[in-house]
């Protein structure tokens, strides 16, 4: 592992901050751990805090370019950076260390939270305060996607990716495996056709 | 029962993992076809309350296929949705981080990074107007839904502020009698 990072050409001279010498697994989970636990309504904010100004696990400049590599894979994408990252210091065992530190808070408040909801959901308050958070839960989800639609400035041609994929999904209710092998090397031709000419 | 659920299980959360580009809000209207309409293992209700828990809990936003694996089948359904979800996509992942460097620089890569977001986005959006459809009752859900994408969509302001908000105001509301 080490020797393959080795091989890789170095571009610390485009790094503000030189990794630390030694990471260990124990790091890595820790590390992750404040992640996940720290991560409420999205891990994106604070996985960048803690690796990169905290830990300086990553230069900034490093970090992005890991974060958007990270996003265009599947998975969740800080999941995907604990992957990487964890792989990069110390191989494997650093990759499980990290996710499973991520997890590790997470998983436990959300068993007791729903073994909690259980045991009230009976209640008139409850019912109606749970009917609420699930319609305004949805209505995050459709903000997130409207923010970050005006963020990227779409033209017209992602735009038209957008409806499609939308009314496959929502609308006709197609399965997403088919879709997604449909649509998305569809969008990359058309993307690279338009880029090449 | 237990046994073919766990593997049905298996199957569904590790062919998800491959295609979940972006995360959960990807995968949760073909979640929400599987979980509700093929299996039945949840009704409408049900599932539009684990979606609404999932988002209370901190962590990654794919946790909300374990709260499925749990209610579905205990703590065994909870590690093995939790470990389907992740390997696949990590495995991936890690694959990738081994030559990153090189893909990055490779002439087909910035075509590749920029026609992803516009079918994860138009995902993303059915996936909230999915779970809408489910979660969503009455004027009074509209104007919650309504208001936490307005919320989500113009402030910087952490988007959980708007699930807190709708919760209170109709616990109140039906206290006070108003709704």
């Amino acid at each position: 592992m080490a020797g393959e990072q080795a091989g890789i050409p170095d571009n610390s001279a485009t790094t503000e901050v030189p990794p630390p010498e030694r990471v260990t697994p124990t790091d890595l989970f820790v590390g992750f751990l404040q992640i996940g636990l720290y991560g409420f309504g999205g891990l994106a904010a604070i996985s960048r805090h803690i690796i990169v100004e905290k830990r300086k696990w990553a230069s900034e400049h490093d970090y992005a370019a890991l974060f958007g590599i990270c996003q265009a894979l599947p998975g969740g994408n800080v999941i995907n950076v604990a992957t990487i990252l964890g792989d990069r210091f110390c191989g494997l065992t650093g990759s499980i260390a990290a996710v499973v530190g991520l997890f590790a808070a997470p998983l436990v408040l959300l068993v007791l939270l729903a073994t909690g909801y259980d045991q009230i959901s009976d209640l008139p308050d409850v019912k109606v305060g749970a009917a609420a958070a699930a319609a305004a839960a949805s209505g995050l989800v459709i903000g997130t996607a409207i923010k970050m639609m005006r963020a990227l400035k779409f033209t017209a041609r992602a735009l038209g990716f957008v409806v499609l994929a939308f009314v496959c999904v929502a609308i006709i209710r197609f399965p997403l495996v088919p879709t997604l092998v449909a649509l998305l090397p569809l969008s990359f031709a058309v993307t690279y056709w338009s880029r090449s000419r | 029962m237990n046994e073919s659920v766990l593997l049905r299980l298996i199957i569904m959360y590790t062919t998800l993992s491959l295609v979940s580009v972006g995360g959960a809000p990807t995968i949760i209207p073909d979640l929400h076809r599987q979980v509700v309409d093929v299996y039945g293992w949840m009704t409408d209700r049900k599932f539009a309350e684990t979606f609404a828990l999932a988002q209370l809990a901190p962590g990654p936003n794919l946790n909300v296929t374990s709260l499925i694996g749990w209610q579905v089948a205990g703590l065994a359904g909870l590690l093995v949705s939790t470990v389907s979800i992740i390997l696949p996509a990590s495995a991936l992942a890690f694959g990738v981080g081994r030559v990153w460097q090189k893909l990055e620089s490779s002439h087909w890569f910035p075509s590749f990074k920029a026609a992803l977001p516009p079918v994860v986005l138009g995902l993303m959006a059915a996936s909230g107007f999915v779970t809408a459809t489910v979660a969503v009752h009455d004027w009074l859900g509209v104007v919650f839904a309504a208001g936490a994408a307005v919320f989500t969509a113009t402030t910087k302001r952490n988007p959980l502020w708007a699930i807190a908000a709708a919760t209170i105001f109709a616990i109140l509301a039906a206290r006070l009698g108003i709704v």
